[in-house]
């Protein structure tokens, strides 16, 4: 039996998936823009399968929404590539306090899934 | 499969595919993301495995790209870099917002006229249109006062096939309804009238409501205390109880509980009160008793149609189900009951329709009406504001010049017609506020729940709505213009103004004259109207009559005999009064309420068959009355005293009767019958003489075909008395009040009008609207003439130096005002000659509305266009003979 069964998160709007997938990616490491979109591909499991324009795009509104920002590149010589400028993206604080409420959000559903016995591995 | 050499660049044909694609994305957003995108394109290129999936790549790519592109163009996600912190956007925005509104408060202080025009002008356009549209929601929009009212039905008799109306229902078909319709939840008849109250103090005349019972439960209302009228109160010989309503049982009972089971005397009989309506019930409308319908239920049966009928829907049942179970049951019943229901037919309507249907179309043309003014002062005010964005070009270059965007220069614009439109929508919720105010007393009591319209809610959604709208009207064009301004280069002040501006200034001058002359001539046509009303020929005199009605109480006046009595004392003693010249008394007199009908049979013809049966309308009169009324036989004689009792009994027949009846016989002599019970069944009467036809229902219905009878041989004992005098009516009115209270202390006068005013009456929606339409109409004259005015003026005020070198040239004054004025008019030639077209066109429209006058009247068209030449004219002539003045040297010197 679960606790508690109101959610633990304070409600706030939740993440579109690929805002939710992208600061995930962009909490492991600064990632540059076409491996973000690697990433998030692969992270996602191909469920959310950006393309190049509304990857940035997404990038844009998070960078207006102050979650992410521009970040050097992690080593020298990875500001290019190929002589192709290189921008690298940085989770920021606010980002990563997003990316946790809505993770939390997630999960508490995910409990709540199991605990109906919608998915497996339920917690009793 | 084989891999890709590493480090392969794009082909140059994806390259510029992308490109292309880039090209949809706003300048901005490719500045800080292009490079990247075009990097991570070429990632993803590099990365491809196959010729499939590159080319899918590129493809989903390019299509991504122009889709961000458009979608940044409607939902921007960049904000500025320096500000890049959440709800750093709106901020921005509506720094900008407040940066533009002050600008445009600045810029219509340095123009204060011009600023005055524009808000006046807005003011009366939406001003006019949330009054109106307030009468709409109040009277046809907004629900009536009821739970559920949207439940509520009216349900009439009517005749289908035959000329006689009918409309009230007979209580054996009202039951059948109530049982067999199953649509219906609870239905409820009743009737109308009035008692006089005696009880300490004056007699007081009570708006009385005649039901059967179940009347407040078709509202869905329960009595405030007691019980409503039951079942077994109604038939000749049930108990006298009747309800209060709650105002009465207020002001004149103190709202005691203890009035329960209080007996009052109500035209003589004993009632016992046994129930307070809810606060607020008033239907039918002004009743202030409810008392049961006494009715003789085997008497005439189906034959007797007293009853007006009032229904609530079954839950989940419509008006349409209704309807349907109804028109069934009324099949059925005709090959039941064919003496009385061959031709009836039951006609549902929804209650709210029933009480506004007559004023819907007026109401709805009104409205349509004012959208025109609106049209119009938007039109107006777009012009004026193309002819200052012209004057203002050199402005717009410089703002360019100094880095204004495209957009900005929009936003800035419409900005600017937001805050005038918005200072509009202020002065013109005022001004509504005000109309709503006299537009009760404009209505006479003649346009029902004209007490309901009030400034509210809806209104103020519905003036916004306008708000927007005008914004949109008159604010766009300008800002798509004024943008033009960029073309236009620094140095010159643009003395020729864009040939687009001015013909889009053209169209839409036409347009104001084109819409005006629609209201025009549709103003002249109500205009008519109402000089043929008051023109018309009703047949009898208004002038100097004052008319009044008495109810003698059974219980005083038990027989006919009495009653006449009565009446003809009343009558001499009143004739005895200075400056009276008749006096008389009626039943079922013009313009008054109450008639009775019956089929017409003639002395010595067989009786008609049902499809010949042909209805008359009998009246009950004195000799005095038609004295009066100036009524005067066009053939044979009048009604004389003598005629009152014994002897033959006569009649007098309008002239549509001896047409209907004896079209080749002499109607003098003839013996006609009319099946309604007098007491003593349906005597034969002797025509006498033939009367003219009398307007008796409106001023606009032709005649029905009737029969008048002496008072003496048919009077019911509620009459109506008119007294003629020399000269204004109303003085003698106390000293009638008198010698009626000296014949019996306990009769109140109800009802007390002129027939002046009882014309006024019928007349009054029509003056409504004639009112309406006129004021509409001459405020879009106005404003286009200020259109017309402002434009003429800018033109020739840009054309100085020209029309200075033509006077150098040697032009003579007239010549000059000839080219200003011709110029100033041709718009408004245009457009009256499209006006007119699309009056004539939609003329029909007004049809209902009209009376004795055509709606393609030429003479109303030939009205309206001299009106508009002659406006149109005067509105050019003035800057024409300013620019004949013009001092050629002053103007060649001006530039």
């Amino acid at each position: 039996m679960l606790p508690q069964l109101e959610c633990p998160v304070p409600p706030t709007q939740p993440l579109s998936p690929i805002d939710f997938h992208v600061l995930l990616v962009l909490a492991e490491k600064d990632l540059y823009g076409y491996a973000i979109l690697k990433s998030v591909i692969r992270e996602s499991g191909g469920a959310v399968e950006p393309e190049i324009g509304s990857l940035y795009r997404v990038l844009s509104r998070l960078m207006g929404m102050g979650l992410v920002e521009e970040a050097p590149a992690p080593a020298e010589g990875e500001g290019t590539h190929r002589g192709r400028p290189r921008r690298y993206y940085h989770l920021t604080e606010a980002g990563a306090r997003a990316l946790e409420a809505d993770a939390r959000r997630l999960e508490h559903a995910l409990l709540l899934a199991k605990e109906r016995q919608i998915v497996g591995g339920a917690g009793a | 499969m084989k891999q890709r050499p590493e480090g392969r660049s794009p082909g140059p044909w994806h390259r510029a595919l992308l490109v292309l694609a880039l090209a949809t994305v706003p300048r901005r957003f490719r500045r800080r993301f292009g490079s990247e995108m075009r990097a991570s394109f070429a990632d993803g290129l590099e990365e491809a495995a196959g010729g499939r999936e590159r080319s899918r790549f590129v493809w989903r790519s390019v299509a991504g790209v122009v889709k961000a592109g458009i979608a940044e163009r409607i939902r921007p996600t960049m904000v500025e870099e320096n500000q890049r912190k959440k709800g750093a956007g709106v901020r921005t925005f509506m720094g900008a917002l407040a940066g533009d509104v002050r600008l445009a408060l600045r810029g219509m202080r340095r123009k204060p006229l011009f600023a005055l025009v524009v808000v006046l002008t807005l003011g009366l356009g939406i001003g006019a249109n949330s009054a109106i549209f307030s009468v709409v929601n109040g009277v046809l929009l907004s629900p009536l006062p009821f739970p559920e009212a949207d439940r509520l039905l009216s349900i009439r008799s009517e005749w289908t096939g035959r000329v006689a109306e009918l409309g009230n229902m007979s209580y054996l078909d009202l039951r059948d309804i109530a049982t067999e319709d199953e649509a219906i939840e609870q239905i409820a008849g009743y009737s109308g009238g009035s008692l006089t109250l005696t009880e300490s103090g004056d007699p007081v005349r009570l708006e009385a409501g005649r039901v059967t019972d179940g009347l407040l439960q078709v509202f869905g209302l329960a009595p405030a205390l007691g019980r409503d009228i039951r079942a077994d109160e109604f038939g000749a010989d049930g108990p006298r109880t009747v309800v209060l309503s709650h105002g009465l049982w207020r002001d004149r009972f103190g709202m005691e509980r203890g009035v329960l089971g209080r007996t009052l005397t109500l035209s003589g009989n004993s009632y016992e009160v046994v129930g307070v309506a809810p606060e607020g019930f008033d239907f039918p409308s002004g009743a202030t008793v409810w008392i049961p319908r006494r009715m003789v239920l085997d008497g005439c049966g189906r034959g007797c149609h007293g009853l007006n009928v009032v229904a609530r829907l079954a839950p989940g049942a419509t008006a349409a189900t209704a309807r349907a179970q109804a028109a069934a049951l009324a099949a059925r019943l005709q090959e039941e009951y064919r003496d009385t229901n061959l031709y009836k037919s039951f006609n549902v309507a929804t209650l709210q329709e029933r009480m506004v249907g007559d004023v819907r179309i007026g109401l709805f043309i009104m409205l349509g009406a004012v959208a025109l003014v609106l049209l119009i002062a938007c039109a107006n005010v777009a012009t004026l504001l193309l002819v200052r964005g012209a004057a203002r070009s050199g402005d717009t270059a410089v703002r360019t010049a100094l880095g204004a965007s495209r957009g900005r220069l929009i936003g800035q614009s419409m900005v600017e017609s937001g805050v005038q439109a918005a200072i509009g929508a202020a002065i013109g919720v005022g001004l509504a506020w005000v109309i709503v105010r006299i537009l009760p007393a404009l209505a006479a009591d003649r346009i029902p729940r004209i007490e309901n319209v009030r400034i509210d809610g809806p209104v103020l959604l519905f003036t916004l709505g306008s708000l927007v709208t005008v914004m949109l009207l008159f604010g766009l064009i300008p800002a798509v213009t004024a943008n033009r301004g960029e073309r236009v280069s620094l140095g010159t002040r643009g003395e020729q103004d864009g040939r687009r501006e001015r013909g889009l200034r053209n169209w839409l001058l036409g347009a104001e004259v084109a819409l005006c002359a629609v209201l025009l001539v549709g103003s002249g046509l109500l205009v008519r109207t109402l000089q043929e009303l008051y023109d018309a020929d009703l047949g009898y005199e208004t002038e100097n009559i004052l008319r009044f009605n008495l109810s003698l109480p059974s219980v005083s006046y038990p027989t006919i005999d009495d009653i006449y009595a009565f009446y003809s004392t009343l009558e001499d003693r009143i004739e005895g009064l200075p400056g009276v010249m008749a006096a008389g008394s009626a039943w079922s007199a013009p313009l008054a309420s109450g008639s009775a009908s019956g089929v017409v049979y003639v002395e010595g013809r067989p009786l008609p068959t049902v499809e010949e049966e042909r209805e008359a309308y009998i009246h009950s009169v004195t000799p005095g009355w038609l004295e009066v009324m100036g009524i005067e036989p066009l053939r044979g004689r009048g009604l004389t005293e003598g005629d009152a009792f014994g002897g033959e009994p006569v009649a007098l027949i309008n002239q549509r009767f001896a047409d209907e009846h004896f079209p080749d016989t002499d109607p003098i002599g003839q013996g006609v019958s009319i099946t309604v019970d007098l007491g003593y069944g349906s005597p034969y009467f002797r025509v006498v003489g033939v009367i003219g036809d009398l307007r008796e229902r409106s001023l606009t219905e032709t005649s029905r075909a009737g029969v008048w009878v002496p008072l003496g041989h048919f009077g019911p004992s509620a009459l109506g008395v008119s007294v003629r005098t020399e000269e204004s009516a109303p003085p003698v009115l106390p000293a009638v009040r008198g010698i009626v209270a000296s014949l019996d202390p306990n009769l109140p006068l109800y009802r007390v009008e002129t027939m002046d005013e009882a014309v006024f009456q019928q007349v009054a929606p029509t003056r409504f609207y004639v009112i309406l339409t006129v004021a509409f109409a001459l405020l879009a004259a106005l404003l286009a003439a200020v259109g017309l005015y402002g434009v003429a003026a800018f033109s020739a005020a840009r054309r100085t130096r020209e029309i200075g070198l033509r006077v150098a040239l040697g032009a003579g004054r007239n010549g000059i005002v000839r080219l200003v004025l011709g110029q100033g008019m041709r718009p408004a030639f245009w457009g009256l000659a499209a006006g007119l077209l699309a009056a004539y066109w939609a003329s029909d429209l007004l049809s209902t509305l009209l009376y004795g006058v055509a709606p393609r009247d030429p003479a109303v068209f030939a009205g309206a266009a001299a009106l508009l030449v002659l406006v149109s004219a005067t509105a050019a002539a003035l800057p024409a003979r300013l620019a004949s003045r013009t001092d050629p040297m002053v103007a060649l010197r001006s530039e």
